[in-house]
């Protein structure tokens, strides 16, 4: 049981781990708290529905329809409304997020109507067996797209011009500027990449969730509690971050005794205060600096 | 001076006339407009004043709200004794963010905010034989000494009442030592330490005084509302007061009443086309940040600048601007 | 002449850095003491031990007989000790007068439930501390900017309002990190006088960092250096201008000792 619980674990995890490294990569390089993701994701995985339902269309060009409309959309939100306020402060900006969150969620009704639909599972067909432990198909091409996104990410930091560019605005965004680099480009991307990685999940995350207005709110505090856990400034910290969560979750679930075990927030997030009270910065997050 | 007395207490003639010339229902929108202020007013205590990022305030109020319905169904206390103890209840469980506020930096203590918030929203229903479960509680009727209290009119004279003496004692606080402590902690924590105020000390009231009044604003819904649910008290409320602070003005009491009443009455302007609320929602905090962002109270003090700024020399007029008050 | 400030073979490590290497010297009551050296010395280290925001590894620091490194950072005040900050520590939403108010905040002694109750003892107490700063602001010709936000002042008045706050606390000793950074001369020259009021008039004993040697030679009696956490040389200004480890530590900097 062990097993299982460890391994299904790890399944929502890579999901929150995906939403986690969203949430950071945008943080990093723009200084934004993104609050809207969840509505943003929502948004991004009703394309893939409406491409799916209403037109017909394949499930992997719908999938890709929703990435693609996840990177438009965090290039809108940067470049639309973001950028104008520029000036605000940070408090500001987060608050527009959820701003714009709280619009796609009302366009979004409009568009999609406010029932709670279901969504296919990217890949169908009977569950694997290994040993004494059950995998969905699902929950394997959650893993290995999981593993693609981080290494993918990984690659593009550490091998090409962009990603040192991004690297750079992250750590010193006036510096990384006066060196030639067009922050309000890096700025568009990471939340091109950022939106896009939500979009991901989404489609990940719906056929289990269902798809509905606010499906993805839950999936989003972890998420968040997830980014932090591993140090909001540190991309691996939030995969790990999310994996830990998701094996915590499925561990509480199955050996809490029954009136506790559906508490399966609150010990997140009990555990996440605990790993905070040792280790304020996050599992990996750079250490506080004292600033007098 | 004279001017501002006449005009505040000619506002408050006209509320507490209010009932002589709206009908019930419009009294009962007012009322619940006196409960989020009192929450917002709260919450920008701790987050506006004092820095104290809470996504999670919704926690303070679903405490608030049932503490207050479990001292008056329960415990039969009246009310003029279970709203205050209830606000009380819940400023002690204020202590419990304290321990993360003393430890992490802004981002991380938001997250726990955000938890706080999320697992007083799990337990809730869960511990049915205090909260009667997912159904939630009705509450008894209001009595003062036999008389009942259970009349719009009458619980819109509480309501009103409750909110202009947290509203006078919020102005007592931050017009203080203990405000400008809570500004000093929020803007440069070093400088506030030279000047002598222990963190943990100020923190702590912060936490307690924010609590506090969220807890009195949840009391107040229960009484006015007359039922509780533990549906009202998600993330989405959270950020509901969050909203409503930061589009009236951070660190600013009238901001704080501005921003709660616009967004408590904004269902009741838009009431017939659903989803249209809440784009209109979001497009306001979304402006607000664009072209106000010290909130529309911030805005609205720009364009009526006091007589004071007058005296100044020439130059500094021009340049001076007053953005947070 | 009584001793204020004794610090003792302080020692103190920022990871590998050793910032500080057995530093000890000692400030007399009513003196105006300087404290230079080169970038990096560890000047402001010092004054962030003192301020307690720092533990050191070794080392003692009293301030009149009493250990001081058992105190946390608010109760510095208390004892009588106030500072100016390098960047500024003023709040820069506040108004002049609320800065100023700042100042008297350890002398308050209404609790918050005085103060939010709107007890009469409270509103006394604020009105009291406001006069009382409404006078110093008068005494430095500073009155109309009362109600001006702080950041949106001129930087010169902005590091005379942080002195002028620092002396609200009515302290014993006073701290002043860089008070004429970024000053001109007619400026720098108007501080050092106003700091030597200070001493002379309310009988604080001052040690200040600075930079520019104008002011440290102009004002201070006593003047210590350091490079690289250790103490090079003590003495008055004469002293110290022509002393060849001050000369050699410097070599490098423009010109600094020549006044």
């Amino acid at each position: 049981m062990l097993a299982q619980l460890v391994v299904s674990g790890l399944a929502a995890g890579s999901l929150y781990a995906l939403m986690a490294l969203g949430l950071v990569l945008i943080y990093k390089t723009t200084d934004i708290v993104n609050f809207g993701y969840g509505d943003m994701t929502m948004f991004s995985t009703f394309i893939a529905y409406a491409l799916l339902t209403w037109y017909g269309l394949p499930f992997w060009t719908s999938f890709l329809g929703a990435i693609i409309a996840g990177f438009l959309l965090g290039i809108l939100v940067d470049r639309g409304i973001l950028r104008p306020a520029r000036n605000a402060p940070v408090v500001s900006l987060l608050i527009a997020t959820l701003g714009i969150g709280m619009m796609l969620e009302a366009i979004a009704g409009w568009i999609f109507g406010y029932d709670v639909k279901a969504f296919p599972y990217a890949l169908k067909g009977p569950p694997i067996i290994l040993g004494n432990v059950i995998l969905r198909r699902h929950d394997l091409l959650v893993f290995a797209v999981a593993a693609a996104i981080a290494l993918l990410l990984f690659a593009m930091f550490k091998f090409t011009d962009i990603g040192i560019a991004m690297r750079a605005t992250a750590q010193n965004k006036r510096a990384a500027r006066l060196m030639g680099i067009s922050t309000e480009r890096i700025s568009a991307l990471s939340w091109a990449l950022g939106v896009g990685i939500g979009a991901v999940a989404g489609v990940l995350i719906a056929p289990i969730a269902f798809l509905g207005l606010t499906r993805m709110i839950p999936v989003m505090i972890k998420a968040f509690a997830a980014a932090v856990l591993g140090g909001f400034t540190s991309m691996p910290g939030a995969i790990v971050g999310g994996l830990l969560l998701g094996v915590t979750e499925n561990l509480v679930s199955g050996y809490m005794p029954p009136p506790l075990a559906p508490l399966k927030t609150t010990f997140i997030f009990l555990v996440l205060i605990l790993v905070l009270a040792i280790r304020p910065q996050g599992l990996l997050g750079e250490p506080p600096g004292r600033r007098v | 001076m004279v001017r501002q007395v006449l005009i505040w207490g000619g506002l408050l003639l006209l509320l507490f006339l209010a009932p002589l010339f709206l009908h019930g229902y419009s009294l009962y929108i007012l009322s619940l407009g006196g409960v989020y202020v009192i929450a917002t007013i709260g919450l920008n205590l701790l987050t506006g004043y004092a820095g104290q990022v809470s996504i999670g305030h919704a926690g303070f109020l679903a405490i608030g709200a049932y503490a207050a319905a479990l001292l008056l169904a329960r415990a039969g206390l009246p009310f003029w004794l279970g709203l205050p103890l209830a606000g009380l209840i819940t400023g002690l469980t204020g202590f419990i963010l304290l321990i993360p506020a003393l430890r992490l930096s802004t981002i991380y203590l938001a997250v726990a905010t955000l938890g706080f918030g999320a697992a007083v929203y799990e337990i809730l229903p869960r511990w049915s034989a205090l909260t009667g479960g997912h159904q939630g509680m009705r509450l008894p009727g209001l009595s003062l000494f036999g008389l009942k209290l259970d009349t719009d009119m009458s619980l819109y004279l509480l309501s009103l009442i409750v909110t202009v003496i947290m509203i006078l004692m919020a102005r007592n606080i931050v017009y203080s030592k203990l405000g400008r402590a809570f500004i000093a902690i929020r803007d440069h924590e070093t400088a506030a330490q030279a000047l002598g105020i222990s963190l943990p000390r100020y923190k702590a009231y912060a936490f307690f005084i924010s609590a506090f009044y969220t807890g009195i604003a949840g009391g107040l819904y229960a009484y006015v509302v007359g039922y509780i649910s533990p549906g009202g008290f998600d993330l989405g409320k959270s950020i509901y007061l969050f909203s409503m602070m930061a589009l009236g003005g951070m660190a600013s009491i009238p901001g704080s009443v501005v921003g709660a009443l616009f967004l408590a009455f904004l269902p009741f302007w838009l009431s017939s086309f659903r989803g249209l609320q809440q784009f209109i929602y979001g497009a306001a905090l979304v402006s607000v940040v664009v072209f106000m962002p010290y909130g529309i109270w911030g805005f609205v003090r720009r364009w009526t600048m006091p007589d004071k700024l007058k005296r100044l020399p020439r130059p500094l007029r021009a340049v001076m601007e007053f953005v947070h008050r | 002449m009584k001793e204020m400030l004794e610090i003792e073979g302080l020692v103190m490590k920022f990871g590998g850095l050793k910032a500080l290497d057995g530093v000890s010297f000692t400030v007399e009551e009513g003196q105006i003491v300087g404290l230079i050296g080169p970038n990096g010395a560890g000047k402001s280290t010092v004054f962030n031990l003192i301020s307690r925001f720092y533990q050191p590894v070794s080392g003692r620091i009293r301030f009149q007989g009493e250990n001081l490194l058992k105190l946390r950072p608010h109760q510095v005040i208390e004892r009588g000790i106030a500072r100016t900050f390098q960047n500024l520590g003023l709040f820069p939403y506040m108004t002049v007068l609320e800065n100023l108010l700042m100042g008297k905040h350890s002398r308050f002694k209404s609790g918050p439930w005085s103060i939010s109750l709107g007890l009469p003892r409270a509103r006394h107490e604020e009105r009291a501390f406001q006069a009382e700063a409404e006078g110093l602001l008068n005494m430095l010709g500073l009155i109309e900017l009362k109600d001006a936000l702080v950041s949106l002042l001129p930087y010169g008045t902005q590091k005379l309002i942080e002195l002028a706050r620092a002396l609200m606390t009515g302290p014993k000793l006073l701290l002043l990190d860089e008070p004429v950074a970024g000053m001109n001369t007619s400026e720098t020259q108007k501080m050092g006088g106003f700091i030597r009021q200070i001493r002379d008039q309310f009988g604080v004993t001052v040690l200040l960092v600075e930079h520019d040697m104008s002011l440290v030679m102009g004002i201070c009696d006593w003047i210590i250096v350091l490079d690289f956490g250790r103490k090079i040389a003590a003495g008055t200004p004469q002293e110290v201008q022509h002393n060849p480890a001050v000369i050699e530590a410097y070599l490098g900097e423009e010109a600094p000792l020549s006044v």
